[in-house]
């Protein structure tokens, strides 16, 4: 916490990004104490909306001038609290810097600024047969340097890979203000620092710029919507699919409960008694597709699938893939509070973890509905709650932590695409050994040694320092 | 500290455990003395110098298959595996990983992640980097760590699969990997395009961009020494380059994309003929082994962007910068923009190379180093060109990773290091 907003910081900060480029007023700045992790709030300091790499860099020697922690935002759609600026500190929210800079069609790749939200880039290149394949849910707000931060995936990762497969290089802020890039369109000798920060959650440097891989868009694609009267019949099409060596664009599973908060939102005409729905695509060449998309079907047929919608065009297309992407819209209908769990298994683990959800949510009272990018193994469970309960915050936050351990059980990770942010800090010693996590310490230390930027996030602190680290509660709110 | 060599001797372990790695380093730490890792001996000049006397750990002995969940797509072997051996395990269950490194019968796989090995796939497929998912290392300290997992989406910790992934040995010693691999396709077709001049190689590559799909495989051959070879279609041979493009996948997609291209090449005046046969397989192997050189050969590795490989390519041509009275025979991965220049014999000194060949290709914002031999003078200049702009924070990075400088020494782009 700054302990005064002084004259002089004030005065610094506004000669750098102008008077339109702070928010210090507590009533302002409510809007940022907390990202999509909305169990936790932290208020921070001040607030800084720098435009341009120059700016970030002279912010962050203002904030080393007056040894002030900073944390680095985007849209804020984060779900792990990795924007959350805990003990306060100054946020810079780069939602200002919103340029697409250039576009190379035969080179294959575009600079970005870390402000330009996710879909606009795939707006800018429409028509060219090219895009930018990481899309995650909330593309529609989420930016390209939190993406970065983050590693981002979404629905279309099992066929094109996530954020860091998509990122050629990176311009940086480090924490004593110097800018550096790394990476770039053609290979850079040296370490790989551009595939370490992505995914490092703003705790190495602040992403300013990003050189981003463009993709050749499918000629042709099916997408097509199967029905089941059980999830493992689900699931078990699952592993024939990818067994008969077809790796389809997409592969996401929804249960009942997902279902039926669809058709009560809105009213897809869905089966109410469909245990499981299985939102399937293929694409790639149109010789070859329709031959892909038959087999899909056929394994769905051996797998006991009660239904099989396919969309006969675009539009159609659009509306399936609606009902997938909706399912957050739809979910907020069901209870006054949900949180979005994150973890990964090993795709042939998936019934076992889903019944395991179903067991424990029977058990603890929270009733819990699961979306999921089922080709990766990567599971959502979506646990409802009302905040105004204490009781059941404290259930929904133990509930979390025994999925995700369960899923550390099943050989896999605590996080697919979320991140860990503060929410999952006390679950980094399961999935990694001191060592590791020692390792990672003096890899963090090495690149941002004053331990300025993401303090808090990603990593435990060392019990040794007389800070225990455990699951963050509710602090603040209304 | 400083790395001694007191001696000329080299102690050689063949290890077995990761145990048996962190013992030899924890030993070369309080000797302090080098250690030198050792895979398939395949890319042992890659990098500054040489090995130097101190420890060797020779990691052949470090060859198991851990754990193959074919039906997840992923496999844990220890670093000493063969590539090949690899290739042959998960060919059982019908799928591949998307390399082709030279010698896949010795280089293993810790060595061809060391290195960033990858091959003709990138075009399609992309890089050792994109498939390497856990990674396990003995650091400089002698301490075993780990990151990443065995699951194909994994965001928790740093991402030191990317980290050590061309690090040349020299942040850690890997033990062990996970990898994604791919099912294998079902119809695998190569063709060759003649070029009679580089101008028609960038009309090709100009309408490469606008078909179906990005082709599997996408390569210049410039030089008599590709041309010449028996796979190549007997209208090609002895022509100054070729371009040889490979589709992967089932039947229909591959006809699909064959016509595709076909009416591409067309527009410009261009055919392609099809490696027909048997010796697909030969011409597979040559395209491996291409970025490797024997004895008394320099490999020169240039990246540059895609659209500046045709640049590059005349820069070698008789009145170019990069000309010299040795031509080499070039291989280029097209859709990356990497070209492994081949030379029969080194340049007598490293002058050429600091004062012609890094100039050049930095002005196209590209960078050169040097792959294999090279001039008896090497130097970091010479071999790896201008320090990139991040080097601080390499060498901060470095130093966290091995703080008494034990691991490699010398070989990589560090300075003082």
């Amino acid at each position: 916490m700054i302990a005064t907003l002084s004259r002089p910081l004030l005065d610094a900060l506004t000669a750098t990004v102008g008077a339109n480029g702070l928010l210090w007023d507590r009533g302002d700045m409510m809007a940022y104490e907390c990202d999509g992790y909305v169990i936790e709030k932290h208020c921070p300091d001040i607030v800084v909306f720098p435009t341009t790499t120059q700016q970030v860099s002279d912010v962050v020697r203002i904030a080393c001038a007056f040894d002030i922690p900073i944390v680095a935002r985007g849209a804020g759609t984060g779900l792990a609290g990795g924007t959350l600026p805990v003990g306060g500190g100054m946020l810079i929210v780069l939602t200002k810097m919103t340029a697409i800079e250039e576009v190379h069609l035969r080179d294959r790749y575009a600079v970005v600024q870390a402000g330009v939200v996710n879909i606009k880039l795939n707006e800018r290149l429409k028509g060219t047969g090219y895009h930018y394949a990481p899309d995650p849910s909330s593309q529609g707000a989420c930016t390209i340097g939190g993406n970065t931060a983050t590693n981002s995936g979404g629905p279309h990762t099992l066929k094109y890979g996530v954020t860091v497969n998509h990122v050629l290089g990176v311009e940086v802020v480090f924490s004593d203000g110097s800018i550096v890039r790394t990476g770039g369109p053609s290979r850079t000798p040296g370490l790989n620092l551009t595939g370490a920060i992505v995914g490092s959650e703003g705790t190495l440097a602040i992403v300013t710029r990003v050189w981003v891989r463009l993709t050749r868009l499918p000629q042709a694609v099916r997408t097509m919507l199967i029905e089941y009267g059980s999830v493992d019949e689900a699931c078990r099409t699952i592993g024939e699919i990818i067994g008969a060596g077809i790796i389809p664009a997409a592969l996401e599973l929804m249960d009942q409960g997902i279902v039926r908060a669809l058709e009560a939102a809105f009213s897809f005409g869905f089966p109410l008694d469909a245990a499981a729905l299985l939102l399937v695509e293929v694409d790639g060449i149109e010789d070859g597709i329709n031959q892909q998309m038959e087999r899909v079907v056929e394994l769905a047929t051996e797998c006991k699938a009660t239904g099989v919608r396919h969309a006969r065009d675009s539009a159609e297309r659009q509306k399936l893939w609606k009902c997938r992407k909706l399912t957050g819209a739809a979910i907020g209908r069901l209870a006054p509070n949900y949180t979005t769990q994150d973890g990964v298994v090993p795709r042939s683990a998936l019934p076992h973890i889903l019944q395991y959800i179903a067991n424990l949510s029977a058990r603890s009272g929270i009733e819990i509905v699961n979306v999921a990018h089922a080709g990766d193994g990567n599971i959502h469970p979506n646990l409802l709650f009302d905040e105004r309960e204490p009781d059941q915050i404290e259930r929904v936050i133990r509930v979390g932590q025994e999925i995700l351990e369960e899923c550390l059980a099943c050989g896999g990770s605590v996080s697919g695409e979320h991140g860990i942010g503060v929410e999952k800090i006390s679950l980094m010693d399961r999935m990694f050994s001191a060592d590791d996590l020692d390792v990672m310490r003096r890899f963090r230390n090495a690149v941002n040694p004053d331990g300025r930027l993401g303090a808090g996030k990603m990593l435990p602190t060392l019990a040794g320092c007389g800070i225990t680290q455990s699951h963050p509660r509710r602090r603040g709110g209304l | 500290m400083t790395v001694q060599s007191p001696s000329t001797t080299t102690h050689s372990e063949i290890v077995s455990t990761s145990e048996d790695v962190s013992k030899i380093v924890r030993a070369a730490g309080d000797q302090r003395t080098s250690v030198c890792i050792v895979g398939g001996a395949t890319s042992l000049d890659y990098g500054l110098l040489r090995e130097i006397p101190g420890f060797r750990v020779v990691t052949t002995g470090l060859s198991r298959v851990l754990d193959y969940a074919a039906r997840d797509m992923t496999i844990t072997v220890e670093a000493g595996l063969p590539l090949q051996t690899l290739t042959e395990v998960l060919l059982e269950q019908n799928q591949w990983l998307p390399l082709d490194v030279p010698h896949p019968e010795r280089a293993t796989l810790g060595g061809i992640v060391a290195c960033d090995w990858s091959g003709a796939f990138e075009s399609g497929y992309g890089t050792i980097r994109d498939m390497v998912i856990g990674i396990s290392a003995i650091d400089g300290r002698g301490i075993r760590f780990s990151a990443g997992g065995r699951v194909v989406k994994n965001v928790a910790g740093y991402d030191f699969c990317k980290l050590l992934t061309g690090s040349l040995g020299t942040l850690g010693i890997v033990t062990q990997l996970t990898l994604k691999v791919q099912p294998l396709p079902s119809t695998r077709l190569l063709c060759a395009v003649g070029i009679e001049h580089l101008d028609q190689a960038e009309m090709c590559l100009e309408q490469m961009v606008q078909t179906l799909q990005q082709p599997a495989v996408l390569e210049i051959l410039s030089g008599t020494r590709w041309t010449n070879r028996e796979w190549m279609p007997v209208e090609y041979r002895g022509a100054p380059h070729a371009i040889v493009i490979g589709l992967c996948g089932s039947l229909q997609d591959v006809e699909g994309q064959q016509r595709s291209i076909s009416g591409h090449l067309d527009t410009v005046g261009l055919k392609s003929r099809e490696i027909i046969g048997s010796l697909e397989s030969s011409a597979l192997r040559d395209l491996a082994g291409g970025s490797a050189g024997a004895d008394g050969e320099m490999v020169l590795m240039i990246s540059v962007r895609p659209s500046k490989v045709v640049d590059v390519l005349k820069a070698f041509e008789n009145d170019g910068v990069l000309a010299s009275s040795s031509r080499p025979s070039i291989q280029v991965h097209a859709a990356s923009g990497c070209l492994f220049a081949v030379y029969d014999t080194s340049p007598a000194d490293a002058g050429w190379l600091v004062h012609t060949v890094h100039p050049f290709v930095r002005q196209m914002n590209g960078w050169a180093h040097i792959v294999s031999g090279g001039p008896p003078d090497r130097t970091l200049a010479s071999v790896w060109g201008p320090s990139p702009e991040a080097i601080r924070v390499m060498e901060s990075v470095k130093r966290a990773f091995d703080p008494s400088g034990i691991l490699n020494p010398g070989k990589f782009l560090y300075r003082s290091m």
